[in-house]
């Protein structure tokens, strides 16, 4: 159990461009290569926080929606819901979307790999089916 | 009045003014904040998987990314692995009131889910983890050894 800030890798120091310093993620996949200790978290339903956000924050066009998602594999579904024919356009107001598709924290061979992997060339497409637009989409920066 | 005292009296007259205005600039400051917070924003910036705020710190000093680049944009920072939020973001969402802080679990329920968090210098752990069970195999071996040549 981590009791103070400097018992971190790198000594606690929150490094901008480094996406793991001074600590791994966490993910919801216990099978995951990453897969750390265990800790029970509320999870909410992130398509209809969005929804929300956008129907009391959204004031138009020119107003700049920023997304970037690094969930360890929770990406998947939760986008998959959000592009989903029933649900509600407030992902088409993302103007920019940064994204780690993260297959590779499972293992090679095994359906959560490939549906993973899969999802990373599905993405873009289905965004565009949704909104009728591309998605301006990048990797990690 | 002394002319010694008089000049104290003025002094520290003249310190408590001088800490009051600055608590007052202080909350302008900080009320300015909260009303610019019912205008419409430049823009939100929501970070699934905040980590220890290591986008938003990268994003905040670069202005050319042309994001983060005024006050005038809310962030909404997500991370469920509690020693972040201890450690890092909690202190980062208290300097701002235009950073919000989500400790909890994107998902697509509501629910209460495992998450597997990493921890800090995990090789040193396992390293003292398999170093703790040596020393005790070494003692149970010991022990054993010593019990047998006592009933030998």
């Amino acid at each position: 159990m981590i009791t103070d800030k400097s018992q971190f890798s790198e000594k606690g120091v929150c490094d901008p461009n480094s996406a793991y310093s001074p600590s791994g993620a966490s993910t919801l996949y216990g099978e995951a290569k990453r897969a750390g200790s265990q800790v029970t978290v509320e999870a909410v339903d992130f398509a209809q926080w969005f929804d929300d956000l956008v129907r009391t924050r959204y004031w138009g066009e020119e107003m700049k929606i920023v997304l970037k998602i690094d969930a360890e594999g929770a990406e998947k579904a939760i986008l998959e819901k959000m592009t989903q024919k029933d649900a509600s356009d407030a992902i088409c107001k993302v103007k920019k979307l940064w994204m780690e598709y993260h297959y590779n924290i499972f293992k090679e061979g095994t359906a959560e790999y490939d549906e993973h992997l899969l999802f990373k060339d599905t993405f873009p497409s289905a965004f565009e089916k949704k909104c009728g637009k591309k998605l301006n989409i990048g990797g990690w920066f | 009045m002394k002319k010694g005292k008089r000049t104290s009296i003025q002094f520290i007259a003249f310190f408590f003014i001088l800490a009051w205005t600055s608590f007052n600039v202080g909350q302008m400051k900080r009320t300015k904040k909260y009303f610019a917070m019912m205008e419409p924003p430049d823009g939100i910036f929501i970070d699934v998987g905040a980590n220890c705020g290591n986008s938003y710190w990268k994003l905040k000093k670069d202005p050319k990314s042309g994001i983060l680049d005024s006050d005038k944009w809310e962030t909404y920072l997500w991370e469920c692995n509690p020693q972040m939020n201890t450690f890092f973001l909690r202190d980062l969402a208290n300097t701002d009131p235009s950073i919000h802080l989500i400790e909890k679990a994107a998902s697509t329920e509501v629910s209460f889910s495992n998450i597997f968090y990493r921890i800090s210098n995990p090789n040193l752990q396992a390293k003292l983890y398999h170093f703790w069970n040596f020393l005790e195999w070494i003692v149970v071996f010991l022990f054993n050894s010593w019990t047998r040549s006592d009933n030998g």
